[in-house]
């Protein structure tokens, strides 16, 4: 079925995510002559056209999707997202019509739902979150906000994963996993335990990567 | 120009040993920012001249302790950083922050320990030195002063530009297969960078311009120094890079457009992407054929909270990291090429650093000659 809503859906994005997207905009619901469509060339030129871009729009008028790849742990995404929520735009949550979101599953705004993906019951996944095409949560998974889950990877019950994760595609996080924040996965796995935030495991890399100082291997001193 | 070094220097476990004990058992070796360790209990862990050591802020002071219980020699750290109390993971020693034993569970019932072994028990502390925000340790029982090993221009240099790190870094260790000082020369030898980096790190030094770039040419080499304190300079350099918006709210060190290289010997290459990005990359001895590349990167410190900082410096390391592994493919070839009877190296003027490097080298491993 069509969305009924009479606002005008703005896709502004740059990537594979967009491209899918503006492929196939029936599968989710998306009436193509009530969608209007911005392309960034460069994700360097988000951060300086946004403001611009937006200004264009009223959030009385129009919904807005961001779908910006997994650049920077997704503060390029975020750069978008963050500017628009502050101007009062309500942001879509797209779900692709082959994908299956289990009961009690909780979408939060400027998530994308790739083809295929199977979301398991009790899953949360929060603002500006896109899961890639056939990827599998299984039951109970919480995902933070500004994530990137990419296609066909699989998080086992009840893991958890911090805000700005990464995950590239093919990953596998057994039961029970949690990342911290800021965390990049890129080889395949299977990953389990914790991983701390700042935890960055490149494809090809020899080792890993870690944040260190406050708010990474000791707190950050109270503010005086 | 005569080489300082032999093939055997690269590959010849006997040597590895000799260079351990005399070189960073005797020397002040660069092991962690202080930044890394500013609160109260928190900690590194690194391993220099074959010995664990931990470096601790107890009570705001840093300190290092070899990383081993006196009870069995447990390590009290594993981690590479983190913040906790000196306490024995295996039997619980409690240590106070001068390395002393606090408390020992059960010590009466299941110890028994006379006065004078309770007094002795305590961890070995080494000597710390910081330049700024960079922390050193020397292991030695008398160790020389660190103006010996590094002048005072270039310690007020240090302490200058490390004055501009942010508080927050990102740390990886690369394990390599290739002698360390192949990785040290590699980076004194800066004639390697068209062809090892065409794509990489060339075009920023190309984008200058050649009036320019020849400037940082000398008209004539100098005589190889065989000096400690002559192994470690600095180098600035001009460069051109991307401009970004977070450039803007950070406090750059030195002069816009500069790349700053800091070679510390024994084995420390500190350099600078225009004052906006710090690299410090350390070749740790693992055996004569093996090496850890450690990479600590940091920005400079903003003037405004941040959000993107991991990003940025995940992004940076991830160039760094890249550079690195052009050189790793070729040094691991090279390594794997010596053999005992490998032909000496023919060295040009300009390499009079890397013949310098190899005096001073043998001359802290008492002109030891390979078998």
């Amino acid at each position: 079925m069509l969305n009924a809503d009479p606002r005008v859906l703005c896709l502004i994005g740059c990537g594979s995510v967009y491209e899918a997207l503006i492929d196939d905009l029936f599968a989710y619901g998306l009436d193509p002559t009530k969608v209007l469509s911005h392309r960034f060339d460069r994700v360097a030129d988000i951060a300086a056209q946004a403001e611009l871009l937006l200004a264009q729009w009223s959030p009385q008028r129009h919904e807005l999707f961001v779908a910006v790849d997994a650049n920077a742990l997704n503060h390029a995404r975020l750069e978008l997202y963050g500017r628009a929520r502050l101007l009062g735009f309500r942001m879509q949550t797209l779900v692709h019509s082959s994908s299956i979101v289990g009961p009690r599953g909780k979408l939060a705004d400027n998530v994308w739902i790739g083809p295929g993906a199977v979301i398991g019951p009790s899953c949360q996944i929060a603002s500006n979150t896109l899961i890639g095409a056939g990827v599998r949560l299984d039951a109970d998974v919480r995902i933070a906000a500004h994530g990137w889950i990419g296609p066909g990877t699989r998080i086992g019950r009840h893991a958890r994963l911090g805000s700005h994760a990464v995950l590239g595609a093919d990953v596998v996080l057994q039961e029970y996993t949690e990342l911290g924040r800021h965390v990049l996965l890129e080889q395949s796995g299977p990953w389990h335990g914790v991983l701390d935030s700042g935890t960055f495991w490149e494809a090809r890399a020899r080792s890993e990567a870690c944040m260190i100082g406050p708010g990474y291997t000791f707190e950050r001193k109270a503010q005086s | 120009m005569k080489p300082a070094l032999e093939v055997g220097h690269y590959i010849q476990p006997e040597i590895f040993e000799q260079e351990q004990a005399r070189l960073f058992g005797r020397l002040w070796i660069f092991a962690c920012l202080r930044t890394a360790i500013a609160a109260e209990n928190a900690f590194a862990t690194r391993r220099i001249g074959g010995r664990l050591v931990l470096i601790q802020n107890s009570g705001g002071r840093i300190r290092a302790f070899e990383n081993s219980c006196p009870h069995r020699l447990m390590p009290l750290q594993t981690a590479a950083f983190g913040q906790a109390r000196m306490v024995c993971p295996y039997h619980g020693w409690v240590f106070d922050s001068m390395g002393k034993v606090k408390s020992i569970p059960k010590e009466q019932s299941l110890y028994a320990f006379s006065q004078e072994e309770r007094d002795a028990l305590c961890l070995r502390e080494y000597a710390v030195e910081t330049l700024g925000e960079l922390v050193f340790v020397n292991l030695g029982e008398n160790p020389i002063s660190i103006t010996e090993q590094f002048a005072p221009s270039l310690i007020e240099r240090l302490e200058a530009i490390s004055s501009h790190f942010s508080d927050v870094a990102v740390h990886t260790e690369i394990p390599v297969r290739y002698n360390w000082k192949l990785n040290f020369e590699n980076v004194l030898d800066h004639q390697h960078v068209p062809y090892v980096h065409p794509r990489t790190f060339l075009p920023l030094m190309r984008s200058v311009s050649e009036d320019k770039a020849r400037e940082s040419e000398p008209s004539q080499y100098p005589t190889p120094s065989d000096l400690l304190i002559d192994q470690s300079w600095a180098s600035t350099s001009p460069i051109k890079i991307e401009p970004w918006p977070w450039h803007a709210q950070v406090d750059r060190y030195g002069p816009e457009g500069t790349y700053h290289n800091h070679f510390l010997f024994p084995n420390v290459n500190f350099i600078s992407v225009d004052g906006l990005v710090f690299l410090i990359q350390q070749f740790e001895p693992v055996s004569a054929s093996e090496t850890r590349v450690i990479f600590t990167l940091c920005a400079a410190r903003s003037r405004v909270r941040m959000p993107a900082l991991p990003a940025i410096l995940r992004g940076h390391l991830k160039g760094e990291v890249e550079v690195l592994m052009e050189d790793v493919h070729y040094l691991e070839s090279l390594q794997a090429a010596l053999h005992a009877h490998s032909p000496a190296v023919h060295h040009g003027q300009y390499e009079h650093r890397l013949v310098g490097f190899g005096q001073a080298y043998l001359r802290w491993m008492e002109a030891v000659k390979p078998c």
